[in-house]
């Protein structure tokens, strides 16, 4: 590190023994404030996610109670289980992971990152107008071209497959080419020049230069995709809507149903917020764990800016 | 640069023609799939927007019809104008400044920091109808976690969700909360920004604000465009939360054109009329984009910047 | 989506089932050498069975197929046939118009935008198949057979859940706490709206704590092939089926809406918006079952649903007439309506799937839907077989059709009723929260509908 030397930030300063000696009254309100800020935020972003848990928890008296229950005594623990096995939701499991979620997520890791190098390090004609295309593609609100889509993939006979969902991820996301797009950009040409005077090719450079310079970008990618197919509904509805094929969020939508429907019977409501209990808690666990390969992985220090 | 599309192959130097073919072969994967599964499609909602279409009887060609009943005689369409429009200008670089902030603080040196940006990140995560059900019950005039309380304590309640006059902000303090995937974007961002410029700046008396406004923002203009864009875009089609919430309601108060397309299409079987909707709602984004990248040149500072050379 | 509004079922008798059927699985190993041999021979015979495509919009159908399969019912009628029944449901809007756009129909389903099927030729008549088999159709209340035929021919069957859908639910333990007597309910508008206002109650804050009758709630509020109840209860037809003509602009419209507007304004338009809300109440009927909504208008289901969801509210649930203005006091009407089983032209063996429409009309099957869901048909000899006294206020329902004086049944109007609804809500909540008149709301719907029936090309 080359900064060993210099002046601690102010806001460093407390890993500093000793350091509660050296701060400035102001410095102490920033600091209370700060944490103050934090811990409201945080209130209310775990509150859902506590009502969830807890609302699994609950059998029917303790769901239809007013004023509301947030901690409901006895706790029904067995509603985890008895949920999980309500419906096949291992089976539903298996088909988002191995069917959904891996294929797709690798393949617009690859599709994106390359497609984006093409529109942000390489100056060619026609460029700039393929990659207004290429964003105008995400303008337009999918429930209209949802039946001329149905129609292709029919005929294809891919309907009742996976492959309407994973196939096109292989071909690029508008969304992730754009966000890589404005990540390449940010880091300076001078880098790729060096590397095309030392003969390497555009693949290499790619490869070698940059994807390795933002990697926390492409982990962002990754986590955005895996997320949205864990979770996507729509899709599957449309592609793959018979029962063996399930996903997560057709079986959790199926429990949806029955609880937010009249002549609900007991215990669908405390089912959905335990299977959604579930289903939440390994994206929390896995951006807890992967954060630090993507949020702390790399920084530039000592490259010039 | 694109004139030179016009300029002919034969004309292009050597090395154009090789950046060109390499440009062509990066970006293929998406110049196929954009063949196979969106030139179609997008044609062919061209056309139903001329018809009137049903979707179960093939589609009856009546020209701009469509076109001109949406904007001189349908009122429901000036009502989810105006709602659409209040909600893009609002929510849009709303959600990008929380997203920001909480992504600045979060990046700064603070106990259990993995832990909190686990936690703010959470909103994102939990699946949007499981979202919506919490936020009902929080806010719900009747039986809200937030109304109980002010019951109890003999105040009275507030209509949040169904007063027309209290849903948009409502929705607006919604939308500012839900950043997760915007904020995990910035925190990325925030690791590229060399940390030899802080020090420099540090070095120069600079204090954190200077630092705030002169170096970070700068060296993350070019991600800030890009959640920016991408929320004008989600704004636009705003949809899941509001269908699930309010309904469009009420009085109409939450009809956004997203809901009002989704009727037309799959509730009241005007397709046509839909896919019209589809290409007036295209082109007003498409010109919020012209304009949000043709202005941004003045305040997107990009490292890679090849004009300068 | 949100408020599929016409499923209901029975998700305890669906938990027990399921748990049933685990156990039978886990029973089922041992046995397996000796079925194998029994197990082999339909194999064969598999190859040569009609597969029928089977969607319905509501969920659980797989499940209840399991029940249906051990009747003789389904011996006769689907063994009989040859046929092999693949049931799905829950099945979305977009994934059925898709398939419909795409040319890939079920052979039968039931979805339920009925006319706009009918209308729009996507159908196979049966008006043939019908005569050939065993249905008849004056064991069917006369309604629900009605609204299956379109210009003349006959192209569904009244099934699965189509008995009369009018009747006034109160909860009798809320009325005698506001000094009313739940002997003598309500009979016109103004008594209503008196038993409204004895029963509407707030805390010292001004927030609502409980109300009488939220006069647009559950079937009260529908304006679709469940009927219309506004015109019903003034007593106008609003559509001529014959001329295309639209009768809403009409001053029974006008008095109807601001009558019922002002049951609204006394609860408040801000509140009653979130008691339709309530989380984890379901979308319809919730207030009623959380005893904050004293009186519901609702369908025959309505007694059934409370006895399994609320039992302690289903104790004290009644059922009578739904109020008619002064002008009509003495008028008892009652509307059958309701599903169908539908056939698409399309599909590849809609034909051969009629036998389906004769199955779910049996005394074991009829029987396994109304013990599973609580769900009865349109067809008149099971319906002779049920015992009302089982869910409080269900007996009014069986006893209405009989003293009924007055029959309606769903109009054949072709435009979307999705629409109808959208725009009604829309009109009716500018009218209680005093931005418009009846009159006026009444005349901006005959333009809408006028405007859109146009629009969709069914008159020029």
């Amino acid at each position: 590190m080359i900064h060993s030397s210099s002046p601690t930030p102010s806001w460093q300063i407390w890993t500093r023994p000793g350091w509660w000696r050296k701060l400035s009254i102001s410095q102490v309100i920033v600091e209370i404030l700060k944490y103050f800020i934090l811990i409201t935020l945080a209130v209310s972003f775990l509150l859902p996610f506590f009502w969830m848990a807890t609302s699994a928890l609950k059998d029917d008296s303790q769901v239809y109670t007013f004023p509301p229950v947030w901690i409901p005594r006895p706790a029904h623990w067995n509603n985890f289980p008895d949920a999980w096995n309500f419906l096949p939701f291992n089976l539903y499991l298996f088909n988002t992971v191995v069917k959904y979620a891996v294929p797709s997520t690798i393949g617009t890791v690859l599709s994106s990152a390359l497609v984006a190098y093409g529109f942000a390090r390489i100056r060619w004609p026609g460029r700039d107008i393929l990659f207004s295309i290429c964003l105008m593609t995400m303008m337009v609100p999918g429930q209209v071209t949802l039946i001329p889509l149905f129609i292709t993939f029919k005929k294809m006979g891919w309907v009742n497959t996976y492959l309407p969902l994973v196939v096109p991820a292989y071909f690029g996301n508008a969304y992730f080419i754009f966000m890589l797009r404005q990540f390449f950009r940010t880091i300076p040409l001078e880098l790729s020049d060096a590397a095309r005077i030392d003969g390497a090719s555009e693949f290499a450079i790619l490869f070698h230069v940059i994807l390795p310079l933002v990697r926390p970008a492409l982990a962002v990618v990754a986590l955005f995709q895996f997320m949205w197919t864990w979770n996507d509904y729509f899709g599957p509805l449309i592609y793959v809507n018979i029962r063996p094929q399930w996903t997560l969020a057709l079986g959790l939508e199926h429990l949806r149903n029955q609880a937010t429907q009249v002549g609900t019977k007991v215990l669908a409501y405390p089912y959905l917020m335990a299977v959604s209990t579930i289903i939440t808690l390994p994206i929390v666990l896995l951006f807890f764990f992967a954060q630090r390969t993507f949020i702390e992985g790399i920084t530039l220090t000592g490259m010039k800016g | 640069m694109t004139v030179s599309v016009f300029r002919g192959f034969r004309t292009l130097s050597y090395r154009e023609r090789r950046n060109l073919l390499l440009g062509v072969i990066f970006t293929s994967p998406w110049l196929i799939g954009f063949l196979l599964w969106t030139v179609y499609p997008l044609l062919a909602a061209i056309y139903y927007s001329l018809t009137r279409y049903d979707i179960m009887r093939p589609p009856i060609f009546i020209g701009l019809k469509n076109y001109k009943d949406l904007i001189t005689s349908d009122e429901t369409f000036r009502i989810v104008m105006h709602n659409t429009l209040y909600w893009v200008a609002l929510s849009a670089p709303s959600g990008v400044i929380s997203a920001f902030l909480m992504a600045t603080l979060l990046n700064t040196r603070i106990l259990g920091r993995s832990l909190f940006r686990a936690i703010f990140f959470f909103p994102a995560i939990v699946p949007v109808f499981v979202t919506a059900m919490v936020w009902r019950y929080l806010l719900n005039i009747q039986y809200g976690a937030i109304n109980a309380v002010l019951q109890e304590l003999g105040l009275s309640t507030i209509p949040f969700l169904s007063n027309p006059q209290l849903v948009k902000p409502t929705l607006l303090v919604i939308n500012m909360w839900a950043q997760g995937n915007a904020m995990v974007i910035f925190l990325a961002t925030l690791q590229d920004v060399p940390r030899s410029l802080y020090e420099a700046a540090t070095v120069d008396g600079a204090n954190a604000w200077h630092k705030f406004w002169h170096i970070t923002i700068p060296m993350c203009s070019p991600v800030i465009l890009f959640n920016l864009i991408m929320g004008f875009i989600g704004s636009f089609q705003y949809f899941t939360l509001p269908w699930l919430l309010t309904q469009g309601g009420p009085n109409r108060a939450t009809e956004f054109y997203a809901l009002y397309l989704y009727r037309n299409a799959f509730q009241w079987l005007r397709m046509g009329k839909a896919a019209a909707l589809a290409w007036i709602l295209f082109i007003i984004t498409v010109v919020f984009t012209v304009i949000l990248f043709r202005t941004s040149a003045r305040f997107v500072y990009y490292a890679s910047e090849e004009e300068r050379g | 989506m949100l408020d599929r509004k016409l499923s209901r079922r029975d998700f305890l008798k669906g938990v027990s089932g399921v748990v049933a059927g685990g156990m039978l699985a886990a029973c089922a190993p041992p046995a397996t050498p000796v079925s194998q041999k029994p197990a082999e021979a339909p194999a064969k015979s598999e190859a040569k069975l009609t597969p029928i495509k089977f969607w319905t919009f509501w969920g659980g159908f797989e499940e209840m197929h399991e029940d249906w399969k051990k009747t003789d019912a389904y011996a006769k009628f689907i063994d009989g046939n040859h046929l092999k029944l693949e049931i799905t449901s829950d099945v979305s809007l977009e994934s059925f118009l898709s398939n419909i756009a795409a040319g890939t129909p079920p052979d039968v389903g039931v979805i339920w935008i009925y006319l706009d099927l009918m209308a729009k030729g996507v159908l196979t008549p049966i008006d043939d198949l019908v005569a050939a088999s065993s249905l008849k159709p004056e064991e069917f209340l006369e309604g629900n057979w009605k609204f299956c035929s379109y210009k003349g021919k006959q192209y569904g069957v009244p099934a699965l859940e189509a008995f009369v859908r009018r009747g006034l639910n109160y909860n009798a333990r809320m009325v005698e706490e506001a000094g009313l007597d739940p002997d003598n309910p309500p009979v016109t508008w103004d008594e209503a709206l008196a038993w409204h206002k004895a029963l509407t109650k707030f805390d010292s804050a001004g927030n609502l704590i409980q109300f009488g009758l939220d006069p647009y709630d559950a079937e009260g509020g529908v304006w679709s092939s469940d009927g219309f109840m506004i015109a019903e209860s003034w007593g106008f037809d609003w559509f001529d089926e014959n001329t295309g003509e639209f009768n809403i602009d009409n001053d029974k419209m006008a008095e109807g809406l601001e009558t019922l507007a002002e049951f609204i304004r006394i609860i408040g338009p801000d509140n009653l918006d979130a008691v339709r809300a309530v989380a984890g109440q379901g979308t319809w009927g919730g207030a009623f079952n959380a005893e904050v909504q004293a009186m519901i208008i609702e369908g025959y289901w309505h007694p059934g649903e409370t006895a399994h969801e609320k039992p302690e509210v289903s104790k004290v649930n009644r059922a009578t007439w739904v109020p008619v203005p002064e002008s009509r006091r003495g008028t008892k009407f009652q509307f059958a309506g309701g599903h169908m089983l539908l056939f698409f032209k399309d599909a590849e063996h809609p034909r051969e799937a009629f036998p389906v429409a004769e199955l779910v009309n049996t005394q074991e099957i009829c029987d396994i839907i109304f013990q599973r869901n609580g769900w009865l048909p349109a067809w008149k000899p099971f319906l002779e077989t049920v015992d009302p006294s089982i869910y409080p206020g269900l007996d009014f329902y069986f006893k209405s059709i009989k003293e009924t004086n007055e029959w309606w049944h769903a109009e054949p109007c072709e435009l979307s009723s999705d629409f109808r609804q959208t725009k009604f809500a829309e009109v009716r909540e500018a009218i209680y929260r005093g931005e418009m008149t009846g009159k006026e709301g009444a005349k901006k719907l005959q333009q809408l509908f006028e405007e859109e029936y146009k629009a969709a090309g069914y008159k020029s």
